[in-house]
């Protein structure tokens, strides 16, 4: 049983969208923590560096969250916000 | 930014000084949930800080009142700041530098006295800060940059200290164990008396490169919680496992230090009272 998720599958109907995912993008270091600890594909990396010099991650698809806080609790640098919409 | 950061911390400090990668910021974000579902106000609590990458990447960074202490010394500061305002929250952000190596008579004394501080000693596993050499703390046979053909001397464990010491209240945690964290970090901030928790981090530019040979952030959070679990991915056992949970509880069963301390001084005065007036 591994920590991160390598296969992601959309959630089901019903249980998701109902989850607002804000991500500092201007204080992300591009860890991938919350990228690989989401069990459903909702972040992705940028392709425009942020002013740290990484390639910040951004919500793509904020429809599939299910509400599940992993990425707020592991994410290092205090970047990302899960609240009820 | 989230929430809890925006309510307590310094927007100054925000982005982190810490590497990408690092588990620092996972364990402030914790302590921050903890002393947010406990209620406490930024005047409540005053944090203090040590040196090496812990006291380097959270000192400054609480929104209230802070201090940054010598190597190791944060224990011997907070000793008379808690005598001088025994009604405050003292939470102790070190190392295992500041912990377990140069500041372990602090730490056993300050646990000897019951004093009613608690202590986060979050554990990378080496001198990072300075390169990535061995402390009392990396594991048994990992290379570092100062132990090239692998760690000789056996590692240490704090909480075995601090437990004999008298600590009324020890736990280890690792990074990848958030909600265990935060309730037990509660739980230590409860205890009117001296509380220890150690928590275990992953270092992703020192100890990953040398110990593991990668400073891939994923492979080096996976390692930590193999260890925490004790099985790899695949099914087979670890090396060696880390036992975390909470290991000693006797919150408020000994008196606290700064109240000993208040009590005998009155009862002194009142002494000196009752033979200068007969």
């Amino acid at each position: 049983m591994a920590l991160f998720k390598t296969e992601k599958k959309p959630p089901r109907a019903g249980i998701a969208g109902k989850w607002d995912v804000v991500i500092g993008e201007d204080m992300c270091k591009a860890c991938g923590f919350c990228l690989n600890v989401c069990p459903v594909p909702v972040f992705e990396y940028r392709t425009v560096p942020n002013k740290l010099g990484w390639f910040p991650m951004y919500v793509k698809h904020e429809e599939h969250c299910i509400g599940c806080m992993l990425c707020y609790q592991i994410c290092p640098d205090f970047c990302i916000d899960v609240a009820a919409k | 930014m989230n929430k809890l950061a925006a309510k307590y911390l310094r927007p100054s400090q925000i982005p982190t000084k810490a590497c990408h990668g690092c588990g620092i910021g996972m364990i402030e974000n914790w302590l921050l949930q903890a002393i947010d579902e406990l209620g406490l106000k930024q005047e409540d609590v005053i944090f203090g800080t040590g040196i090496g990458c812990v006291g380097r990447q959270t000192f400054a960074t609480w929104g209230g009142d802070n201090f940054g202490a010598t190597h190791g010394r944060a224990l011997a500061v907070a000793t008379g700041l808690k005598l001088a305002q025994p009604d405050k929250k003292y939470l102790i952000v070190v190392g295992d530098g500041d912990a377990a190596s140069i500041g372990t008579s602090h730490l056993i004394h300050a646990a000897r006295r019951n004093l009613g501080v608690t202590v986060i000693c979050e554990d990378n596993m080496g001198y990072e800060s300075t390169g990535g050499q061995f402390s009392p703390t990396t594991p048994a046979g990992y290379v570092t940059n100062s132990s090239p053909y692998g760690m000789v001397e056996p590692g240490f464990d704090p909480c075995d200290v601090v437990k004999a010491a008298g600590a009324t209240f020890v736990a280890e945690t690792t990074a990848t164990q958030w909600h265990q964290t935060v309730k037990i970090v509660k739980k230590a901030l409860q205890n009117d008396g001296f509380s220890f928790v150690h928590v275990r981090f992953p270092c992703n530019e020192n100890f990953g490169a040398y110990a593991l040979g990668t400073r891939d952030t994923l492979k080096n959070l996976e390692w930590i919680y193999e260890h925490t679990q004790g099985r790899k991915a695949d099914g087979s056992e670890t090396d060696f496992t880390w036992e975390t949970g909470i290991k000693h509880d006797a919150s408020n069963s000994r008196p606290e230090f700064s109240r000993l301390l208040r009590d005998m001084n009155a009862r002194v005065k009142a002494d000196m009272e009752a033979k200068r007036r007969p």
